[in-house]
């Protein structure tokens, strides 16, 4: 396969996605600046693309938000999000109702940023630990780890404890830490 | 059970449905660009030491620049190229079908009975149209089933303004005999879309000032 028709493969299979997670963080005027940039790195490194390319390309993109908002003093969309949501979701019947979108909003907003990114990329992404743990360069019982902690923080900015944690703890599988 | 915290999370997800990616041609035309001024910020993506490695590969990239944009201003492009691009002759991708089985956008359910409508659909390349179909689409038409396609506009329409399509088809990237045009009246809705060749049929949709672009394959029936 040449690079041409591996790069367009590339893009065809996960541009959508790259654009998603921008999106979900930044502001929806420069998102698809930020997917250029994306691609622009990976036709560079192409012979570096891993055959699972996804969490790399939003590594990627990790890298370039976090560069842009060290030079740009816009607030980038999760905080415009968190402070403007109109907390429209609707609960499951017999919910908790400390789980209604406006305490969630409010709870992700008191997080660290690393704390809500790592629950962002298992809630929104959808990424197992393995390969959320490759969006941010560390080892997979590493994510699992702060995954664990930042469902407690999490947990604890909701007002409550967090009644899943029991037997949980760093080292589970994804699949472990999500049921 | 379900994590209820991730899945508290997962609720407020603001783009919980598939979107297309942007157009690609924001990307080659930023390797262009960037072709003829070459200091790009790889820094942050490589690690340190590396600087006689950054030499070799930048030495490559930029060949693979230039065979890139050599292989692209090859070929001619349509006319309707979306607004706002610089390049005189925008690069083209190989036409390839993107119909999808799956739930449709939300936007896209309108008249649905099912509260999540699962479908075969494909969005348009700068998400603005849905096109919905039945079954496969057959050229020539099967005798017992039409080439039945909805249209959905993602994008605010005029009453009265029709959905104009270009259909060319194409080898790869090279376009394959006389584009054909077909409208549907009313703007994007219901439709029968006939094409004279099975194949690979990139469309160029107009409707109420806007365009957008997606590509179909048609086969023979049977």
């Amino acid at each position: 396969m040449d690079a041409q028709t591996q790069f367009d493969a590339l893009y065809r299979e996960h541009a959508g996605d790259v654009r998603r997670y921008v999106r979900r963080r930044w502001d929806a005027q420069s998102a698809d600046d930020v997917v250029a940039d994306v691609f622009v790195v990976a036709w560079r490194r192409l012979a570096d693309v891993p055959d699972d390319p996804l969490p790399w390309l939003l590594g990627v993109a990790r890298r370039i938000l976090a560069n842009r908002r060290r030079g740009d003093a816009r607030e980038h969309a999760l905080r415009e999000r968190i402070r403007t949501e109109q907390f429209t979701t609707a609960l499951p019947s017999g919910a908790d109702s400390r789980l209604a979108g406006e305490n969630v909003w409010i709870a992700l907003g008191r997080l660290s940023e690393r704390d809500r990114e790592v629950l962002l990329l298992v809630a929104w992404e959808g990424l197992s630990t393995a390969r959320a743990a490759r969006v941010l360069g560390v080892r997979a019982n590493t994510f699992a780890a702060r995954l664990y902690r930042a469902r407690r923080r999490f947990a604890h900015a909701l007002g409550g404890t967090d009644a899943n944690d029991a037997g949980q703890r760093p080292g589970s599988t994804s699949h472990e830490v999500l049921r | 059970m379900t994590d209820t915290l991730i899945e508290a999370i997962r609720r407020l997800d603001p783009y919980p449905d598939q979107m297309p990616g942007p157009p690609i041609e924001l990307v080659l035309r930023r390797l262009q660009d960037e072709s003829a001024d070459p200091a790009p910020s790889r820094a942050h993506f490589r690690g340190p030491g590396s600087a006689a490695v950054a030499a070799v590969l930048s030495a490559l990239v930029t060949a693979a620049v230039v065979v890139l944009a050599f292989m692209l201003l090859g070929h001619d492009r349509r006319a309707d190229r979306p607004a706002g691009l610089g390049a005189r002759h925008p690069p083209v991708l190989a036409c390839r079908s993107e119909v999808r089985l799956g739930v449709l956008p939300v936007w896209a359910r309108a008249g649905f009975s099912a509260a999540r409508p699962r479908m075969r659909y494909e969005l348009g390349t700068s998400g603005r149209i849905a096109m919905i179909q039945w079954g496969p689409l057959n050229a020539p038409p099967a005798t017992d089933r039409n080439n039945k396609i909805l249209w959905v506009s993602r994008v605010t329409t005029h009453p009265g303004s029709s959905l104009r399509i270009v259909a060319q088809r194409m080898t790869g990237t090279k376009r394959d005999g006389a584009p054909v045009g077909r409208a549907v009246h009313g703007g994007p809705g219901p439709s029968i879309i006939n094409l004279p060749a099975p194949g690979c049929w990139r469309l160029t949709l107009r409707w109420s000032g806007w365009t957008d672009q997606l590509d179909l394959r048609y086969t023979r029936p049977g």
